[in-house]
């Protein structure tokens, strides 16, 4: 059961990129899977993470023609940063730890992808330099990720808690 | 190491691959399965988007639409202002035409009020400061008499019409030798013409005007047609009721002859 679930939930992770950007596609791109990221580790919920959203944020690089993997990239780093932090200091699923976790995430996704697009572009593989990316980031499209993620996150909880915790949560 | 673990080391190969540009050929094999499921998903968010744009603009139209109804209400308005103001100034046009050609001088009054019955007095605004006297008549629509000054304030004037009891005209049937008679009110409601001789020969449609008889109405002055004839067999005199020229309901503006 868990197999087809991660491999109906690759092409649905895939697939929500792609709608996300579309919908949402002014400036630089939205990115869900971060979202979903910073969700599942505030869930505890990493096989979910390795089995569906890192072969979704594999799948998009490939599929791009930029050669820069900047979705493994971001989504690696928020899951992470969050996991790190929330193993030091949010340990519980409160409120929050979702509202730290999201913020932070969404924060450090942002410098990995600065980072990554002047080294790139340093050594020729992008004509997107950090200043003309800095001009097409949108706060809506950030704002809109955090806001997500926060009520997302604590609406599944909140589904979690009245269908049973084994349901969402994963064993380690 | 994990599951876990080999999947992070996985993805890092697979970000590396992609970075140095050797997936290629992988891309080329699974883009055939992907490319549709994007297309797919775009195509999705293109309609919800579209269906969204269709809903605000359907609400645009519709703010637009009841903004265009009010101007027209609006305009409609207007327009029948206007068209009131022209048909006033071509009456005032055809009384001062009328004037000229007979030779007369006239106080241009607007009806302003009616009595409860609306035939039997006419509100005008105009009185004694604009020089109206008692008993002037009152002409309206290019020369035809319509009543009688009854009353006479300082700004504004009763006019008695040809229909209200009391009235009472000296007329003629208008063609040359034509029969006199006098002609009399009908309760507000229609004009009689009577005391016309049994001899004189009356018609109907012929056309009554004002005889000479009147001290202070000219003479020829139109009043209307003949309708139907009353004769009362071993009387003297023959009666005809006549129907005014202009329908005295909807009299605007007037001219009261000096």
């Amino acid at each position: 059961m868990k197999r087809v679930f991660y491999i109906i939930g690759i092409p649905l992770a895939f697939a929500l990129h792609v709608a996300m950007s579309a919908l949402l596609g002014r400036g630089w791109p939205p990115e869900p899977l971060v979202v979903c990221t910073i969700i599942v580790v505030w869930l505890q919920a990493p096989r979910v993470f390795a089995f569906t959203i890192l072969p979704a944020a594999a799948l998009l690089d490939l599929m791009q023609a930029n050669h820069l993997p900047l979705v493994i990239a971001n989504v690696l780093c928020a899951w992470g940063v969050t996991l790190f932090v929330q193993q030091r200091w949010l340990t519980n699923r409160s409120t929050a730890s979702l509202i730290g976790l999201t913020s932070l995430g969404l924060l450090c996704t942002t410098i990995v992808t600065a980072i990554i697009l002047w080294i790139a572009h340093l050594a020729s593989l992008t004509s997107v330099g950090v200043s003309s990316w800095v001009t097409s980031l949108n706060l809506f499209i950030l704002i809109t990720e955090w806001a997500a993620a926060i009520f997302i996150g604590f609406l599944l909880h909140t589904v979690a808690k009245l269908l049973g915790r084994s349901f969402l949560y994963a064993t380690h | 190491m994990s599951y876990l673990g080999w999947s992070i080391a996985a993805t890092l190969v697979v970000a590396a691959l992609i970075s140095f540009g050797s997936l290629a050929p992988l891309q080329r094999i699974i883009a055939p399965v992907f490319a549709p499921i994007g297309r797919a998903a775009s195509a999705v968010v293109e309609r919800f988007r579209a269906m969204s744009a269709g809903q605000a603009d359907r609400a645009t139209l519709q703010k637009e639409n009841d903004s265009l109804k009010q101007q027209l209400v609006s305009t409609e308005l207007d327009r029948a202002a206007l068209q009131q103001q022209i048909a006033e100034l071509q009456l005032l046009r055809d009384e001062a035409d009328f004037l000229k050609r007979r030779s007369l001088s006239g106080i241009s009054a607007r009806v302003i009020g009616r009595a409860e019955s609306s035939a039997q007095l006419l509100l005008v605004d105009a009185g004694t400061a604009q020089g109206v006297k008692l008993g002037q008549p009152v002409l309206a629509a290019g020369g035809v008499l319509v009543g009688i000054v009854s009353d006479v304030n300082t700004s504004t004037s009763n006019v008695r019409p040809l229909t209200a009891d009391g009235t009472s005209v000296g007329v003629r049937v208008d063609r040359p030798d034509g029969p006199t008679g006098i002609l009399v009110g009908e309760r507000g409601t229609g004009i009689r013409l009577t005391l016309v001789p049994k001899s004189e020969t009356l018609q109907p449609k012929q056309s009554i005007i004002t005889s000479e008889v009147n001290p202070q109405i000219p003479s020829g002055i139109l009043i209307g047609t003949i309708s139907s004839l009353r004769t009362v067999a071993g009387a003297l005199f023959q009666e005809a009721t006549i129907i005014p020229t202009i329908p005295y309901e909807q009299l605007t503006v007037l001219t009261i002859l000096r």
